[in-house]
C-alpha cells in the first residue's frame, strides 16, 4: 500500500513538472502589498474607507454592504460616520449605494461603473494594489491615461489629484518597443515557417533570436519594476509616492474588508472551534480505545 | 419489567424498532479489521446531513430568480445572522462530500468491495455518485455568479452536440435560448427537492443492500465462512458500539479539517469558491478562463481531450458509465489489493496518477503539451477498465488467509 | 472478543464524557441555525426608529406612522377628549393599565398614557388577535370615541384603554418614543435613549 502511494506520488510529481512548465498571466509592476494586522489593520481600513468615500463612491457603489455594519466593524462612531462619510444617505442602516443613474452612466462611460462590493474577492488584493498604482500617461487613450495592470481600462485616473501623473520611463518604453517588434518578427517567422516560405534555417535563427530578446527584455522590465524604476512622476500630486502607496494599501484593505466583512471574525472564531473539536476528538479517542480493548 | 422495557415492548409490538436497531447496528457484525479507508462511508453520511440541513436553511433566504439570486446570496453572507457560516458549510460541504465519496469509492477499488456478492451495493453507490454530480452541477448555478452562468452554459451546450435533436434539447433544458431565470428556477427545484429525495432513497437502498450481504474488509475475504457455535462470524464484531465509537473519532478528525477550511480558507485558494463567481452573471461577458469545480475536472479533461465535440461528450459519458460495470470487469481470483498481483498494483497506481493529472489539466487552459498528456491519460483511463477482464487475470496472486489479519 | 476484566466504570464515564462533549458541540452547531431566524440586518434597518413631525396632526385627527412594519397611531387630543378619558374610567377593564401584560413605557403618565397629554402615540394593533383598529371620533359613535376593531368588535378609548365587554383583555401597546423638540418625536427610542 505504501509502495503504491509512493509510486503514484513520484510519477505525479514528475509529470506535473513537465506540464506546469509554462507560467502565465503576469503584469508589471507587481509589487508586494504590506500586510497589517490587528489595530494597525483597523486604522488602515478606516483610512481606506475615507479614500474610497471621497474618490470612488461617486461612481462605484458598495450595494451589498450597510453603513452601520461597516461602522461597527471598522470601529467608527456612528455619528462620525453619518456626518463625515455618508454623502447619499443619512440612515445608518442603509446600504452603501450611490445616486448614479445606470442608464446615463452607460452613456458616459460605455459601461456602467461596476459595484465594488466583491471586487477584492474576484480580483485579488495584490492585483488591486498594483492596479491602483498602475495608471500612467498615454495620450492615445480617451482619458489621457492607460493602466499597466488592466490594459486599456475604460476609466479615468480618479486618484490623479492624490498621486499626480506618472509615465513609463524611457528605458521601459524602449524595452517594450523592442519587445513588440520582436513579437512581430517571431509571429511572421513562425507563419512563414509553417507555410514553407523562405530559408528554414534562417527563419529558425530569427525565431530563436527574437525569443531570446523577448526573454531578455522581460527580465530587464522585471528588474526595473522591482527597483521602482518602471514609472516616473511627471506631475506632482497632493501625496508623495510613499504616502500614495500607503493610501492605496489602506484602500485595498478597506475593499478586502468590504468583500468579506466576516473574515477577521471568522478566523478568530475558528481557533476556538478547532480547539473544541480537538478536545472532543481526544475524549472520543479514549472511548474508542477503551472499547477496542475487547478486540483481539 | 421496568417502565423503559415496557415502553419498548409497546413500540416493538407496533414497529420493529429493536429489530432494526439490532439488525443494522447492535447485531450487525462487521469485520474487525477495518482500517483508515473505512471511515469514509460514515463521513459521507455526515456530509449528506450537513448538506441537507444547511441547504434547507439557505433556501430560507435565497431568491431563485435571475434578478434576485446574486443579491440574495450576498444578503445571506452579510445581513442574515450566521448566514455566512451556513453558506460556507454548504459550499465547502459540497467539496467535502466529493472528497469523502471519492475516497470511499477508491476504497472499493482497493479491496474489491464491488465484487460478487456486492454488485448492487456498488451500482446503488454509482447512482448516488451520478445524482451527486447532478446536485453539484445544478447547485453551482444558484449563486448566479459569472462562473455559475458560463459553467452551466458550457455544460448544457454539450447536449447540443447530439445529432438532430441536440439544439432543441438544449433549448428545452434551459427553457430559453440562453441560460436565464427560467433555467435557474428549474435547477433550483431539482437541486433542493427532486434530487435530494432521489439521493436519500438511493442511500437507503445502498445501506440495505450492504447489510444484506455484509461488509467487505481489507483482506477481501468472507468472514461468514468461519462462525462460532451461535452462528456469529468469529472475525465479526457488532457495529455498535465498536464501529460507532471508532467512527466518532473519524468524525472528529474530519471535522477538524473541515472546520479548518471553513473558518480559515473557505475559498480554498479558488478550488472551492472560484474567483470569477464573485462577479454577477453576465450573458455578454465570459470569464477569461472557464473551469468547472475540481470534482468535475477529470471528466471535463476527457471531454476536452477528444478532438470532436460529439465524441467528446460520448467519451465523458462513457467514462462514468463504464464504472457501473466494474463488478464484471475485474476477473482477478482475489478481491483485495493485498493479495493481488504486482501488475494490478502498478495498473491501479497508474490509474490514480492519470485520474489526478486529468483532474489537474481540467482546471487549466489547454495547450499542445497539456492536450497530449490529457489524451494519453484518457486512453489509459479507458484501457484500464476495458481491458481489465484480461489484465486482471495476469500475474501471480498471493495466497489469501482463512481469517482476517488484524 | 472477550469481555473479561472490562472496567465498566471507566467505560461508562468515557461514554458519558463523549456524549456530554458531543451534546455541547451539538449545541454550538445549533447556534447558527437558530440564530439565522433572528431579524436580518435588513429587517433591523427597516425597524429603525422613525422620526415624526407632529405638525402633520390637526386637533382631533389621527395619523398613521409605519414603525417596524406596524401602524402607530398618533392622535392630537383636545381638552374635551381628555375630559372624556377621565369619565371613561368606570367602563374600562383596566383603567390604570395595571395588567402585567400591558406593554407601555414606564415614563408615560398613567391616566393619559402619554408623555404629553395632548399627543397620544399608540401601536395600532388590537391586543385581541392582531387586527388594525379604526379611529372613531367622539362625534361618529355613541360610546365616546376611540378605536374600534372591526374584526371582533373590541373598543378602546383615545388612550388605547380597552372598554368592558370587548373580547380584547389588555390595553393597546404604547411604544417607546421621545420628544426631539416640541413638534418632533422619535418612535422606537425610550425617553432617555440615545439617538443614533
Amino acid at each position: 500500500m505504501k509502495k503504491l502511494i509512493k509510486i503514484s506520488l513520484l510519477t505525479l510529481a514528475s509529470i506535473s513538472l513537465s506540464v506546469l512548465a509554462s507560467g502565465g498571466g503576469s503584469y508589471l509592476p507587481n509589487d508586494e502589498m504590506p500586510t497589517y494586522t490587528s489595530h494597525r489593520l483597523t486604522t488602515s481600513m478606516q483610512n481606506g474607507m475615507q479614500v474610497y468615500m471621497n474618490n470612488c463612491m461617486g461612481c462605484h457603489s458598495l450595494e451589498f454592504q450597510r453603513y452601520n455594519r461597516t461602522a461597527k466593524d471598522l470601529v467608527i462612531p456612528e455619528d462620525l460616520m453619518i456626518s463625515n462619510l455618508m454623502f447619499s444617505s443619512d440612515k445608518i442602516g442603509d446600504l452603501m449605494t450611490n445616486n448614479m443613474p445606470t442608464a446615463s452612466a452607460e452613456k458616459w462611460f460605455g459601461t456602467a461603473p461596476p459595484d465594488l462590493s466583491l471586487i477584492a474577492r474576484s480580483r485579488k488584493p495584490q492585483w488591486l494594489y498594483n492596479y491602483f498604482r498602475g495608471f500612467y500617461q498615454d495620450d492615445s487613450r480617451p482619458y489621457g491615461v492607460n493602466n499597466s495592470v488592466f490594459k486599456d481600462v475604460g476609466m479615468p485616473h480618479a486618484l490623479e489629484s492624490l498621486q499626480g501623473i506618472q509615465a513609463k520611463t524611457d528605458e521601459v518604453k524602449n524595452l517594450e518597443n523592442e519587445k513588440e517588434y520582436a513579437l512581430g518578427d517571431l509571429a511572421s517567422a513562425q507563419e512563414k515557417l509553417k507555410n514553407e516560405e523562405g530559408d528554414s534555417s534562417e527563419l529558425n535563427a530569427l525565431i530563436s533570436k527574437s525569443e531570446a530578446l523577448i526573454h531578455e527584455n522581460d527580465e530587464k522590465l522585471m528588474e526595473l519594476s522591482e527597483s521602482g524604476n518602471y514609472f516616473t512622476l511627471v506631475k506632482q500630486g497632493q501625496l508623495s509616492p510613499a504616502e500614495f502607496d500607503s493610501a492605496m494599501t489602506d484602500l485595498v484593505n478597506f475593499l478586502d474588508y468590504i468583500g468579506e466583512p466576516i473574515k477577521r471574525e471568522r478566523k478568530s472564531m475558528g481557533v476556538y472551534v478547532l480547539l473544541f473539536i480537538l478536545f472532543f476528538t481526544a475524549v472520543a479517542y479514549f472511548l474508542k480505545k477503551e472499547y477496542w480493548k475487547d478486540i483481539h | 419489567m421496568g417502565k423503559m422495557t415496557q415502553f419498548m415492548q409497546w413500540i416493538d409490538d407496533r414497529f420493529p424498532a429493536t429489530k432494526v436497531w439490532n439488525e443494522h447496528l447492535a447485531q450487525y457484525y462487521a469485520p474487525k479489521n477495518f482500517n483508515f479507508w473505512y471511515f469514509f462511508g460514515s463521513l459521507a453520511m455526515l456530509m449528506l446531513v450537513n448538506q441537507i440541513l444547511t441547504g434547507i436553511w439557505l433556501t430560507m433566504n435565497y431568491t431563485p430568480t435571475g434578478e434576485g439570486a446574486y443579491a440574495s446570496v450576498e444578503f445571506i453572507m452579510r445581513d442574515v445572522e450566521w448566514g455566512w457560516l451556513l453558506r460556507y458549510m454548504h459550499g465547502v460541504g459540497a467539496s467535502g462530500f466529493f472528497v469523502v465519496v471519492y475516497l470511499h469509492m477508491f476504497r472499493g477499488l482497493l479491496y474489491g468491495s464491488f465484487r460478487k456478492p456486492r454488485e448492487l451495493v456498488w451500482i446503488f453507490g454509482m447512482i448516488i455518485f451520478v445524482i451527486l454530480m447532478a446536485e453539484g452541477f445544478m447547485g453551482y448555478l444558484l449563486p448566479w455568479g459569472n462562473m455559475s452562468y458560463w459553467g452551466a452554459q458550457v455544460i448544457i451546450n454539450l447536449f447540443s452536440a447530439i445529432p438532430v435533436v441536440g439544439e432543441d434539447l438544449a433549448v428545452w433544458i434551459r427553457g430559453d435560448f440562453i441560460i436565464s431565470g427560467a433555467t435557474l428556477n428549474r435547477f433550483f427545484a431539482l437541486h433542493v427537492v427532486a434530487l435530494p429525495m432521489a439521493l436519500l432513497l438511493m442511500v437507503f437502498l445502498h445501506i440495505v443492500a450492504l447489510h444484506k450481504v455484509g461488509s467487505n474488509n481489507p483482506d477481501g475475504i468472507d468472514i461468514k465462512k468461519v462462525k462460532d457455535e451461535n452462528g456469529i462470524p468469529l472475525d465479526g464484531i457488532p457495529f455498535h458500539p465498536y464501529y460507532t465509537v471508532k467512527d466518532i473519532v473519524g468524525v472528529g478528525v474530519f471535522l477538524f479539517i473541515f472546520c479548518g477550511i471553513i473558518f480559515f480558507s473557505p475559498e480554498m485558494g479558488g478550488y472551492f469558491f472560484e474567483a470569477p463567481n464573485f462577479t454577477p452573471a453576465d450573458p455578454l461577458k465570459t470569464p477569461e478562463h472557464i473551469a468547472p469545480v475540481w470534482y468535475f475536472t477529470p471528466y471535463y479533461s476527457i471531454l476536452k481531450a477528444v478532438p470532436n465535440q460529439g465524441l467528446g461528450v460520448v467519451a465523458m459519458g462513457l467514462s462514468l458509465v463504464i464504472l457501473f460495470f466494474l463488478p464484471w470487469l475485474d476477473r482477478s481470483p482475489v478481491l483485495s489489493i493485498r493479495y493481488k498481483s504486482p501488475i494490478f498494483k502498478v495498473a491501479l497506481a497508474l490509474f490514480v496518477v492519470c485520474f489526478f493529472i486529468l483532474g489537474y489539466l481540467g482546471m487549466l487552459a489547454p495547450n499542445e503539451m497539456r492536450t497530449l498528456v490529457a489524451r494519453i491519460c484518457t486512453v489509459y483511463y479507458f484501457a484500464f477498465f476495458l481491458l481489465m477482464p484480461w489484465w486482471s487475470q495476469w500475474g501471480t496472486t498471493k495466497p489469501v488467509p482463512e481469517r482476517v489479519t488484524h | 472478543m472477550t469481555n473479561d476484566g472490562v472496567d465498566l466504570e471507566k467505560r461508562r464515564f468515557l461514554t458519558l464524557a463523549t456524549a456530554a462533549v458531543g451534546a455541547v458541540g451539538a449545541g454550538f452547531v445549533a447556534v447558527p441555525f437558530l440564530g439565522s431566524w433572528n431579524p436580518s440586518e435588513k429587517a433591523k434597518a427597516g425597524g429603525a426608529p422613525v422620526e415624526f413631525n407632529l405638525d402633520k396632526v390637526q386637533v382631533g385627527q389621527m395619523v398613521k406612522v409605519k414603525w417596524r412594519g406596524k401602524p402607530v397611531f398618533v392622535v392630537r387630543r383636545d381638552d374635551n377628549t381628555l375630559g372624556a378619558l377621565a369619565a371613561n374610567v368606570k367602563e374600562l377593564k383596566d383603567a390604570n393599565s395595571e395588567n402585567a401584560e400591558t406593554k407601555q413605557p414606564s415614563y408615560i403618565d398613567s391616566a393619559t398614557r402619554s408623555v404629553r397629554p395632548d399627543i397620544a402615540v399608540i401601536v395600532g394593533i388590537c391586543t385581541h388577535l392582531g387586527c388594525v383598529p379604526q379611529h372613531k371620533k367622539e362625534t361618529e359613535v355613541t360610546w365616546g370615541g376611540g378605536f374600534f376593531c372591526p374584526c371582533h368588535g373590541s373598543k378602546f378609548d383615545l388612550a388605547g384603554r380597552v372598554f368592558s365587554g370587548s373580547p380584547a383583555s389588555t390595553n393597546l401597546e404604547v411604544p417607546d418614543y421621545k420628544y426631539l423638540s416640541d413638534s418632533k418625536i422619535l418612535i422606537g427610542v425610550p425617553e432617555d435613549g440615545e439617538v443614533a
